[in-house]
């Protein structure tokens, strides 16, 4: 690409776009906020049942919930935004028009996860705030180290997400794949429950999962004031799962929008 | 002195639908039961300079072949250049080529105004931020539009035409593409967007116009294609389908007349 023009102007294009969107949504936000602060209050108020159980290790019960909550929430929006961005533009007729110009799929599909990420970023500090609210405390250095963990734990699910983009251009549903994946992370990697809880078989099925690292991660810094040497095997599992994973995920999206072209059902719904 | 490549050359295109085969069946959503042939040996070239229009009754093809220039879908044989670029082997470059503007007015995002809109698909094109900026603003007054930039859902269908055919200009492309661009518009709109279609290809682009309406393909075109059940029935200047000069222009005249003719 020439004159300016970089494999970042469609990724900033379409976040401007997303941008220009959901400001004609303004009280969408406002909406979330509120959902966020019931979804703590509720947890504090579990924690009041459960305390700090020995499977915990120290931790309060809390605490371990709300980090379950940000990695479940982070998880579903980048899983939903790739897929979400497909199922829209198809049912709005504007996916052939983005396909009938020259710029690639990848960098549009990128470009939809920037502003939903900035959002969950907002509220992911907005969550803590509560629970700082709620009487939890916090190391400066330890939230910081979050974000790149959290980042991380996000980009492994929208290479999740691109698959289920390609299911979605093949079968024209992806409820189901996001479904299974979202519903087997929340009951096996340790979102609101120890892993440990689990019989020895299913512990295992927990170290497939990428938010399972993530949440050890994000749990290790913000609670037990590990350092990044603590988390370093939590950041390399994320880091490979995502870098092994994008292209074969992009790979088959491509061959799903290939069969889509040949079988003419590109637009289709 | 090298001689340029056609605007668009079509060579013995043929499309035929199939159903999925066993192993995707349960994947694929897909409403072909059986083989369908949509399109079977079409030929025909465009120069520089000529708007051609695409006329047949509904299920001839016309969109079937149009999907195929815009590279939405794959022909099962034959082949289709854009200024001497193969659609098929080489999408992307061929997209740099195009302008498009698809049936309906679906392709454009209703929450954003018409300026935004530009500038979004500018990006895609291929165009940097200041110019696609600069593009749309230029667009915008040249399809009258630029003291309307608003959400387009507040758009008429008329403006929604003529903002479909400035987004398809962005990348100043070599070949229009347009699919039904007046279906839905009064005369004096459907003229405005003709109008600015003829203005185009007299200024040494190109156009493929398919449209269900005889007269306006009569008026803005210099040859026009006969598609039915899949083949190119007649190529020709407009005025040989319209005076009925062979027994062949006049059957098809007696059958898009039935179907076509509004």
């Amino acid at each position: 690409m020439t004159n300016g023009v970089t494999w970042l102007t469609p990724i900033v294009a379409v976040a401007r776009r997303d941008w220009a969107v959901r400001r004609s949504y303004q009280f969408d936000f406002a909406l979330r906020l509120f959902g966020i602060l019931a979804a703590v209050a509720t947890f504090f108020f579990i924690s009041k049942l459960v305390g700090s159980a020995p499977s915990l290790e120290g931790i309060e019960y809390f605490e371990f919930a709300l980090v379950g909550l940000l990695v479940l929430n982070g998880a579903t929006m980048a899983m939903n935004t790739l897929k979400g961005a497909i199922a829209q533009e198809r049912s709005d007729g504007t996916l052939e028009m983005i396909l009938s110009k020259p710029a690639p799929l990848w960098a549009v599909l990128s470009g939809t996860l920037v502003i939903p990420a900035m959002f969950f970023l907002l509220e992911a500090v907005v969550m803590l705030g509560f629970a700082v609210m709620f009487g939890s405390r916090f190391p400066i250095g330890g939230v910081l180290l979050g974000v790149p963990l959290l980042l991380l734990t996000l980009a492994s699910f929208a290479v999740l997400g691109l698959l289920a983009a390609a299911f979605i251009v093949l079968t024209k549903r992806g409820e189901p794949i996001t479904f299974v994946i979202l519903q087997s992370t929340n009951f096996l990697a340790g979102a609101v429950f120890p892993v440990a809880l689990l019989p020895i078989g299913l512990r295992f099925l927990a170290h497939l999962i990428p938010a399972f690292y993530g949440l050890n991660g994000l749990r290790a810094v913000l609670l037990e004031d590990a350092g990044a040497f603590d988390v370093l095997g939590d950041i390399v599992f994320l880091t490979v799962f995502t870098i092994v994973l994008a292209p074969i995920a992009l790979w088959v999206l491509a061959r799903a929008l290939r069969v889509a072209r040949v079988t003419g059902t590109l637009g289709s719904y | 002195m090298p001689t340029l490549p056609p605007a668009l050359e079509v060579r013995q295109l043929t499309k035929h639908y199939l159903p999925p085969s066993r192993w995707l069946r349960p994947l694929v959503r897909s409403a072909v039961q059986e083989r369908v042939v949509a399109l079977a040996d079409v030929s025909f070239r465009v120069e520089p300079g000529e708007v051609i229009g695409l006329l047949g009754p509904n299920g001839a093809g016309k969109t079937t072949l149009i999907k195929i220039l815009t590279t939405l879908l794959e022909p099962t044989s034959g082949s289709a250049t854009v200024g001497g670029v193969d659609v098929t082997n080489s999408p992307g470059e061929a997209r740099r080529r195009l302008g498009v503007v698809l049936a309906d007015d679906r392709g454009l995002y209703w929450r954003l105004t018409g300026l935004q809109n530009l500038e979004f698909f500018g990006a895609l094109s291929g165009l940097g931020r200041r110019a696609a900026r600069q593009r749309a603003a230029e667009l915008m007054g040249r399809v009258g539009l630029a003291d309307r930039d608003k959400l387009v859902f507040g758009y008429s269908t008329g403006m929604r035409a003529k903002l479909n055919l400035a987004i398809a200009q962005l990348a100043g492309p070599d070949f229009l593409v347009l699919d039904e661009p007046t279906r839905s518009l009064d005369p004096i709109s459907s003229q405005e967007v003709l109008r600015m279609l003829r203005a185009f290809a007299d200024a040494g682009s190109a156009a493929l116009l398919s449209s269900h309406r005889i007269t306006e393909l009569i008026e803005v075109c210099d040859r026009i294609v006969v598609l039915t059940n899949g083949r190119a029935r007649f190529v020709g200047p407009p005025e040989q389908l319209a005076a009925g000069a062979s027994q062949q222009a006049r059957a098809l005249m007696s059958l898009l007349s039935d179907d076509a003719v509004r």
